[in-house]
């Protein structure tokens, strides 16, 4: 009887099984690489509108502070009246309003006036939305 | 006579096999090095874009009069944003100190010292100059990368008609 | 009885495993190439935003004023003297902006690289346009043979005329 030695030998599946955790590792970079990247664009996205949204608001007021500069010429009572119909609080001389940036934020601004023009006293963006605070308690920060 | 004639075939199987697991390897490693380009200079754009941000929305938080002004804090180059609290003269000041970005908001004069401060944002360098009346250049580093950004204060100007 | 040998039967097995990975790494190499390609866009994306966001505080630090607007842009960006000018049309040779004017409305341009460098018109990846009218200024951030904007602002200064 022929005592069948052996020699060294690959056995069949071997080479299934290093082609399936080669698949299954360039699978998960793969998908790893494309969340990441989609979480950066959202993010990227958001940023942008974020901006657009407080130009927005700059520009709005900044019309209507062209406005108001249109109404001083008139007499105090007519400038005080036009004043408001722009949505714009009058106190003495100090004329105040807000545009809306977004839900959180708005953008205020102060204005007092002097001859020929105003003096730009507060060009603000202010938080305007509800802010609650975090009750959780801090179990573990990872030390 | 054939001696071991399925030698020769077991070593030609193993070297196949080795060289396709070799470039199986060579795919992966390259598989992970761009999944790790990706990442890096996401990270890097995040912090840049986050302190940019921040800074910028720190100042038009306290767009007031005279409010936002460039100093030196012990020696660092430093953003102070002033206001007034019940009579109370406060400042806010943004700096970068010891691999971070930092805060510190105290009485003015307080006398405290960077450390004091709260640290904000990990990143390699910011810096803050007024290059004109009302203007300010704001500069992150990160690595190598380097990001600025120009904020205007509107308060202080005059306005009219043009 | 003569042992069979399973040579065959492995070779088989790996030329069809190469044929399953060769797809697979196909379709994970398109997957790659497009958050490549998503990665590029956020970082543009990004640059685009920082650099309209400059432009704009520019104009109103400026009080309207858009040749002085440039001039700052310039100044910050570090273009060398000499190399900026505005008003010329026929200027667009000089590295990092040319700018045009005429009648009422005016415009300027600034030319960039594909890694948000100033460059000669020749070689830009980006431009960031500036087009003022009736004193409002509209940013636009292009890239060059792309059909839609990359990032758009309008802004208004309020202390023009003085």
């Amino acid at each position: 009887m022929e005592s069948s030695r052996k020699g060294p030998r690959i056995n069949i599946g071997s080479v299934s099984l290093t082609v399936i955790f080669a698949v299954l590792c360039l699978t998960i970079f793969a998908v790893l690489s494309l969340s990441t990247a989609n979480a950066e664009r959202q993010l990227a996205e958001k940023t942008a509108q974020a901006v657009r949204n407080y130009y927005e608001a700059d520009l709005a007021c900044a019309e209507r502070a062209e406005a108001v500069a249109k109404i001083l010429p008139l007499d105090p009572r007519q400038q005080e009246e036009q004043i408001r119909q722009l949505g714009a609080e009058v106190k003495e001389d100090i004329v105040s309003f807000q545009e809306k940036i977004d839900e959180q934020q708005a953008l205020f601004v102060k204005l007092r006036l002097e001859e020929g023009g105003f003096r730009i006293l507060a060009w603000q963006a202010q938080n305007v939305g509800e802010w609650s605070p975090e009750e959780g308690i801090a179990v573990w920060q990872g030390n | 006579m054939r001696q071991n004639p399925h030698l020769i075939d077991i070593i030609a199987g193993l070297l196949l096999f080795f060289i396709f697991t070799a470039a199986l390897l060579m795919i992966l490693v390259s598989g992970a090095g761009a999944y790790q380009k990706i990442a890096g200079s996401l990270e890097g754009q995040y912090s840049e874009r986050t302190c940019l941000s921040y800074l910028a929305a720190k100042i038009r938080h306290y767009d007031c009069l005279e409010a936002v002004y460039v100093t030196d804090f012990q020696g660092i180059n430093t953003l102070a944003l002033a206001e007034e609290i019940d009579g109370e003269a406060y400042t806010t000041l943004l700096y970068y100190y010891d691999g971070y970005l930092w805060e510190l908001f105290a009485a003015k004069d307080s006398g405290l010292a960077p450390q004091d401060g709260l640290a904000v944002l990990a990143v390699d360098g910011v810096g803050f100059e007024e290059i004109e009346d009302s203007l300010f250049k704001l500069t992150c580093r990160e690595g190598q990368r380097s990001a600025e950004l120009l904020i205007s204060v509107q308060s202080g100007k005059k306005g009219g008609l043009s | 009885m003569k042992e069979r040998s399973k040579t065959g039967l492995f070779l088989m097995e790996l030329i069809l495993m190469v044929l399953v990975f060769s797809f697979s790494a196909a379709a994970c190499l398109r997957v790659f190439a497009y958050a490549r390609k998503v990665s590029d866009y956020s970082e543009d994306l990004n640059e685009a935003v920082l650099k309209a966001q400059s432009a704009a505080e520019a104009y109103k630090a400026a009080g309207g004023d858009l040749e002085k607007a440039c001039g700052t842009i310039a100044g910050s960006a570090d273009l060398k003297e000499g190399q900026y000018r505005v008003g010329l049309a026929e200027d667009a040779s000089q590295p990092g902006c040319a700018a045009i004017s005429g009648g009422a409305e005016n415009s300027a341009v600034f030319f960039f690289d594909s890694r948000w460098n100033p460059v000669p018109e020749a070689e830009a990846c980006f431009t960031l346009r500036l087009e003022e009218a009736n004193h409002k200024l509209s940013i636009d951030v292009e890239k060059q043979a792309a059909e839609e904007k990359l990032f758009t602002l309008q802004v208004k200064a309020v202390d023009h005329g003085k």
